[in-house]
């Protein structure tokens, strides 16, 4: 029997796209979900959505989530609704909104949660523009134990106004935290699509309190990209362009991204990610070959008893503006190599926070795509 | 061997091993340099190819930024010529441009000031003192402002007041109604936003041109407006003018009916006294009268008969134009009207020796007050008499078109000139030449025939050709199923 399905619909009314959602779900879910994952774009109404959705499915929870861009199956869209509903006697869910973001709190409330499911699985969080990514990490990565499957997308456009996620119909400022447990098996991969360029440099100095990048191989911080951008770097900083040039650091084989928000008047850099004075990095740049290589060898990688039923994508909208074109095919590429049984939902955040194996550490990263392989039973 | 022999030989040999040792270390120096000289050299060339890729890459995603931004704008150019095309006034198209528009261009503020005098007509966002700095440079570089197509905040001249506004990109562009500089259009932004790029100044000009353009259309469309509601106020004075007028003209067009009807029925009762007793005089009820006074008394009996003749007429006309004389129109035979008419006249005819000539066809049925008609023909053909010489012709026709009788009554008399045609039909109006003036006659005959030819709703008209003759035609409606 079926635990889940999902649907998708791009109608452009809520009430039509609710109902072909519903028609869609009632003939692949044999009873009345529990739980609903509403993935939805810009141009809808939460309020609409929930209130046909409650007329026609009845669910216990809808978690309702505003993405730029949703995902279902192969395709990548501006404009949809994407459900996700799910039901089983054997899995239990936790829903809540966290407003407090103090790690105290949160630890308090995600161990309260645990005593209540027993044993959580997988964590499912979406973190608001207003909230503070750092905050939920450090609260996070007290309360939860190594061996549950984390991942979190959030988002950081504040000038799109308007709540970004919904617990039924409540709006949520901060973080919309979701706790699943019972008989699921989850698998999580992180793919990023971007190599290392020139040789590897060393940090020599960091502010890890700051986030600050004060010098590179001894040298102020921005010189490693006035090194290899020349005559460009001053169009390079004009344009902001230093999100598409993260730093990567080597751990266990792969890299985790470092993110530089800013170029400051000391030409220092201004970071988002994890990183350790003395770490060796180096300039990334985006191939989308590479991504697909790396689509290919996670999943040929999979033992074959572990081919997901769904599979949870958190992609990066970093790519939504200079590789729009290659996002559908990226999908269509999870989608065949995941199976023609395997569903597929997700969305684009601007970061997503997930376990990095090789440093075995929940780190938030931009511009990588963590994919959550979920079984039930 | 002495201890200093063997001291020697061990020392000896141990430099020789130490030799041999620096020797072969030295060696392995060298490739472990050679090595390092290989690596650095391919890393600097893996670092060459890191620059090349690195520029390749950041010059490919800001041509890619630049066509996807002009494409976006483009987008939000036709939608907002679309929405405004059609505003034909200026309050209405400025408020087209507000904070979204800004923003859609690429900006966060705008202002729109009137040329010169440099008082705003929009303004999204700036403050006073921005706007006053503003003033100052507008003033200062009136040359530039006016002569550049757009003045931008990277020119030179504009350093100081881009420093004074806190290192803000603004475009300053003229906006050129007919030859003249209408407005100046000033957008602005800070400049941590990342500069602006050449999409924004190519849309800033195309704006300034499209307003400068709707500013046209409305100049145009006002003054049309405005030479239409002038006209329309000519008109309508001239028309309270005509209304006027012809108020008084009929006012005193009734008053003349009123006066003739009035006088007409003053001067019959006298008249048919005086038509009596001359008649029996003449007719001599009274006894014999000598020659010359019944020679006398005939002349006055003539002359009362043509008074009364003309009293009547007069009062058939007034009769007709006040509606007070019943039109009784029933279906009836032009033809046999025309013969009897023609027979009726016969006897002047022969004393004139004209000759008569009836072209109808047996019968032919149409809408008519017989008695009326009559009348019509009767003072034709006696007009047509009267100015016919002797020995001419007058012919009396019928023929049918489109249901529709044209009745013609045609001499070879004197005929009118064109000067008189419409004239005649007024009343008292007599053609003035030589001829006329010994033929008597009181002007009113051919008034009846057009006031009786009206209240049938039917057309009059008449060609003529001075010395040759005359038609008169006059159309009745036929009857179509008799």
């Amino acid at each position: 029997m079926n635990f889940f399905a999902t649907a998708f619909s791009d109608r452009s009314s809520e009430e039509a796209a609710v109902k072909e959602l519903c028609r869609d779900i009632k003939n692949s879910l044999p009873q009345w979900p529990d739980l609903i994952l509403v993935l939805y774009s810009q141009n809808y109404k939460h309020s609409l959505i929930y209130n046909a959705l409650q007329v026609s499915l009845r669910p216990k929870h809808i978690l309702a989530v505003k993405a730029p861009l949703i995902i279902h199956q192969k395709k990548v869209s501006e404009r949809g609704i994407a459900l996700a509903c799910f039901h089983s006697r054997e899995l239990t869910f936790n829903p809540c909104l966290l407003h407090d973001l103090s790690s105290e709190k949160i630890e308090v409330t995600v161990r309260k949660n645990m005593n209540k499911l027993k044993q959580i699985k997988l964590v499912l969080s979406f973190i608001s523009p207003f909230a503070s990514s750092q905050e939920y990490l450090r609260g996070i990565r007290l309360a939860l134990g190594k061996n549950i499957s984390f991942i979190s997308a959030g988002f950081k456009d504040k000038e799109k106004s308007g709540a970004t996620h919904y617990l039924n119909t409540c709006p949520g400022n901060k973080v919309l935290h979701l706790e699943c447990g019972g008989n699921l098996s989850v698998y999580q991969k992180k793919i990023t699509g971007f190599i290392p360029l020139c040789r590897p440099f060393a940090l020599t100095r960091i502010d890890r309190e700051r986030n600050i990048i004060l010098e590179i191989n001894n040298r102020p911080a921005a010189e490693i990209y006035k090194k290899y951008l020349e005559e460009k770097y001053d169009l390079f900083q004009k344009q902001k362009m230093f999100k598409y040039y993260p730093l990567g650091v080597e751990t266990g084989g792969s890299y985790h991204l470092i993110t530089i928000k800013n170029i400051l008047g000391d030409d220092s850099l201004l970071y988002e990610g994890n990183i350790c004075q003395k770490d060796q990095a180096n300039l990334m740049i985006y191939n989308k070959e590479a991504l697909k290589d790396n689509i290919t060898r996670v999943f040929s990688a999979l033992k074959p008893a572990l081919k997901p039923q769904l599979l949870f994508v958190v992609n990066s909208s970093l790519k939504q503006h200079f590789y729009k074109k290659d996002l559908q095919e990226e999908m269509a590429l999870i989608k065949k190599a995941g199976g023609e049984k395997c569903q597929v939902i997700g969305l684009y955040s601007n970061y997503l926070i997930a376990y990095n194996n090789s440093i075995n550490e929940l780190i938030a990263e931009e511009g990588s795509m963590n994919i959550t392989f979920i079984n039930a039973g | 061997m002495t201890v200093s022999a063997i001291l020697f030989y061990g020392i000896s040999i141990s430099l020789a091993i130490s030799l041999f040792y620096l020797f072969s270390q030295s060696k392995e120096i060298k490739t472990l340099q050679k090595k390092n000289h290989t690596m650095e050299k391919n890393l600097s060339a893996l670092d060459r190819q890191a620059k090349m890729l690195i520029k390749n890459d950041m010059e490919l995603k800001l041509y890619q930024n630049a066509v996807q931004d002009k494409l976006k704008k483009l987008s939000f150019l036709k939608n907002f010529i679309s929405s405004s095309l059609n505003i034909l006034d200026k309050g209405e198209l400025f408020k087209q441009f507000n904070h979204k528009v800004a923003q859609e261009i690429g900006f966060e503020k705008l202002c729109l000031l009137n040329f010169p005098d440099l008082q705003e007509s929009i303004n999204v966002g700036i403050t006073g003192p921005q706007l006053e700095l503003f003033k100052n440079f507008i003033e200062k570089h009136h040359t530039a402002v006016v002569s550049l197509s757009q003045l931008s905040s990277d020119l030179d001249i504009a350093a100081d007041l881009k420093k004074q506004l806190g290192y803000e990109d603004f475009l300053i562009g003229p906006v050129i109604s007919g030859a003249d500089i209408h407005d100046l259009f000033i957008i602005f932004k800070s400049t941590i936003s990342g500069g602006m790029t050449e999409a924004e100044k190519e849309l800033f000009s195309i704006l300034c041109m499209y307003l400068g353009q709707c500013l046209d259309n409305i100049t145009s469309f006002e003054a049309v407006y405005h030479a239409g509601k002038e006209l329309e106020t000519k008109v309508k004075k001239k028309t309270f003018e005509l209304t006027k007028t012809l108020n008084e003209i009929e006012k005193i067009s009734k008053l003349k009916s009123d006066f003739i009807s009035s006088v007409s029925h003053e001067l019959r009762t006298p008249l048919t006294s005086i038509k009596g007793f001359s008649s029996l005089l003449v007719a001599e009820k009274f006894g014999i009268l000598p020659p010359k006074a019944k020679e006398r008394l005939k002349k006055v009996d003539d002359n009362v008969n043509k008074l009364v003749h003309m009293v009547n007429t007069l009062l058939d006309i007034s009769r007709i134009e006040s509606g007070k004389m019943e039109v009784k129109i029933a279906p009836s035979d032009i033809c046999s009207l025309l013969k009897n008419t023609a027979d009726f006249l016969s006897p002047q005819m022969e004393q004139k020796n004209l000759e008569i000539k009836v072209n109808t066809p047996s019968e032919l049925f149409v809408y008519m007050d017989k008695i009326l008609i009559d009348r019509v023909l009767i003072n034709l053909i006696n007009n047509a008499l009267k100015f016919t010489p002797d020995g001419g012709k007058i012919t009396l026709s019928c023929a049918v078109k489109n249901n529709e009788a044209t009745i013609s009554v045609s001499d070879t008399g004197y005929g009118i000139p064109e000067s008189d045609a419409q004239k005649i039909f007024q009343e008292f109006y007599r053609v003035d030449n030589p001829m006329n003036r010994e033929i008597r006659g009181s002007g009113l005959g051919l008034s009846l025939v057009k006031r009786i030819i009206d209240s049938h709703q039917q057309k009059l008209w008449l060609e003529s050709e001075v010395n040759k003759g005359t038609t008169f035609y006059f159309t009745l409606k036929v009857v179509e199923h008799v």
